[in-house]
């Protein structure tokens, strides 16, 4: 399996969930976000935390705030 | 105004209007007509194992039914309860893991690895999906998308449970022949036991989840709840499913985890029929064979496989189910308009 293509995937749906859906300059700060917050854990843990990372924010991202940063689709909030 | 001068249209047989109710108790043929698809199924998957040639067709029918188990898991929480839930390998993972650690290193057998992975793994696979189900539609599927993902790296990561190299070294089934109905088995058991479900209450409340979850929490009905045991059943199925694969292959390892198990039964249950339960497992039993009978072709497997694929979905693409119900309980004829 062609493993290289899972990883840019996985990065960019990263950024659009922690920056918001719908909204692009959620997009640019959550690219920063990520960006830093990778290669902290690569300097300060491992390199094999890299992936890890990414994925542990799309999940607590929709956990905790399903609209991301900057999201418009507050409806989403609403507990069901 | 359009050209056209006739028409097809769709009339129930007689037999089937017949056989609705209890008065189809009164005649054999009615019967019989009601009895002949589920005889077919069955008798199909039993006889299975005998009619396929050599030990590598016979192993890829426990492969067909361990797909087919994880397909009508994802027919079940999409179409019953409303969870579009793409975690299959997560299940599959989740089932595999359990039933490889409890035997490799604690020295269980493979008749208590199985219910114990399917019991733990749906519990360990509830626990984590809980704080999710609140979310609806395609956000529920990215999380469930990922969780395997994020499983997989975990292992990797932290070097548990064997690392890359996975688990070795566990017990297999006593022999081919129980290992293919022992899944034979399991999943006759789980489509017959999944339609009963949805037909009782519970089913009731599942389906009124799926359609309209805020009249449901007006009623007094915790939402949650329901939501959290369809997917420990779900689950549970999954990781069985999975336990079982892990014996098969005596090994469990982060391939388990891979997206094949989330794609492929989602592909099947297209293929097959949604919403139908059975269909999920023609839809396995085509689409498995075709896979492996690809192999013979080298790299140009996968277009061939995507070709089948866009094939069914451009032109049958409510599924064999629905094709075959309809054959089967309505007679076509053009009319002149």
């Amino acid at each position: 399996m062609v493993e290289s293509g899972y990883h840019v995937l996985i990065m960019s749906i990263a950024v659009c969930i922690v920056g918001g859906l719908g909204s692009w300059i959620g997009a640019f700060f959550a690219a920063f976000i990520i960006g830093y917050a990778q290669i902290l854990t690569v300097v300060f843990i491992g390199s094999h935390f890299q992936m890890v990372v990414a994925l542990l924010a799309i999940i607590l991202t929709l956990i905790l705030k399903p609209s991301g940063l900057f999201g418009q689709q507050k409806e989403l909030e609403d507990r069901v | 105004m359009s050209s056209q001068t006739r028409r097809k249209e769709r009339i129930d047989r007689g037999i089937k209007v017949r056989s609705e109710g209890l008065y189809a108790l009164m005649s054999w043929r009615e019967m019989a007509y009601l009895i002949a698809p589920r005889f077919i199924l069955i008798a199909g998957l039993l006889s299975l194992p005998f009619l396929m040639p050599g030990m590598y067709w016979q192993r890829v029918i426990s492969i067909v039914c361990i797909y087919a188990i994880v397909a009508i898991s994802f027919d079940f929480l999409a179409h019953y309860v409303g969870l579009v839930c793409l975690g299959g390998a997560f299940f599959i993972g989740t089932g595999g893991y359990i039933a490889g650690i409890f035997n490799a290193y604690f020295g269980m057998p493979p008749v208590l690895t199985i219910p114990l992975a399917a019991i733990a793994g749906g519990a360990f696979c509830t626990l984590l999906l809980l704080p999710c189900l609140p979310l609806r539609g395609v956000y529920f599927a990215i999380v469930t998308l990922m969780y395997p993902l994020f499983m997989a790296r975990i292992i990797e990561a932290f070097d548990i449970f064997g690392g890359t190299d996975g688990i070795l070294g566990i017990d297999s089934f006593p022999s081919a022949f129980v290992e293919q109905y022992f899944v034979v088995g399991i999943l006759l058991v789980f489509v017959f036991g999944l339609r009963r479900l949805v037909t009782t209450d519970r089913g009731l409340i599942f389906t009124a989840v799926m359609d309209n979850d805020q009249a449901v929490r007006a009623s007094g009905i915790n939402i949650t709840y329901y939501k959290a045991m369809a997917v420990f059943i779900a689950s549970g199925m999954g990781c069985l499913a999975g336990a079982c694969l892990t014996h098969i292959y005596m090994w469990s390892g982060i391939s388990q985890f891979a997206l094949d198990f989330s794609i492929l039964p989602i592909a099947a249950t297209v293929i097959g029929g949604a919403g139908t339960l059975v269909g999920p497992v023609i839809g396995c039993l085509i689409l498995v064979p075709v896979s492996e009978l690809l192999r013979d072709f080298g790299t140009l497997r996968i277009v061939f496989y995507a070709s089948i694929l866009v094939a069914f979905i451009l032109f049958r693409s409510d599924g064999i189910m629905a094709f075959a119900k309809r054959k089967y309980e309505q007679i076509e004829r053009w009319t002149q308009i």
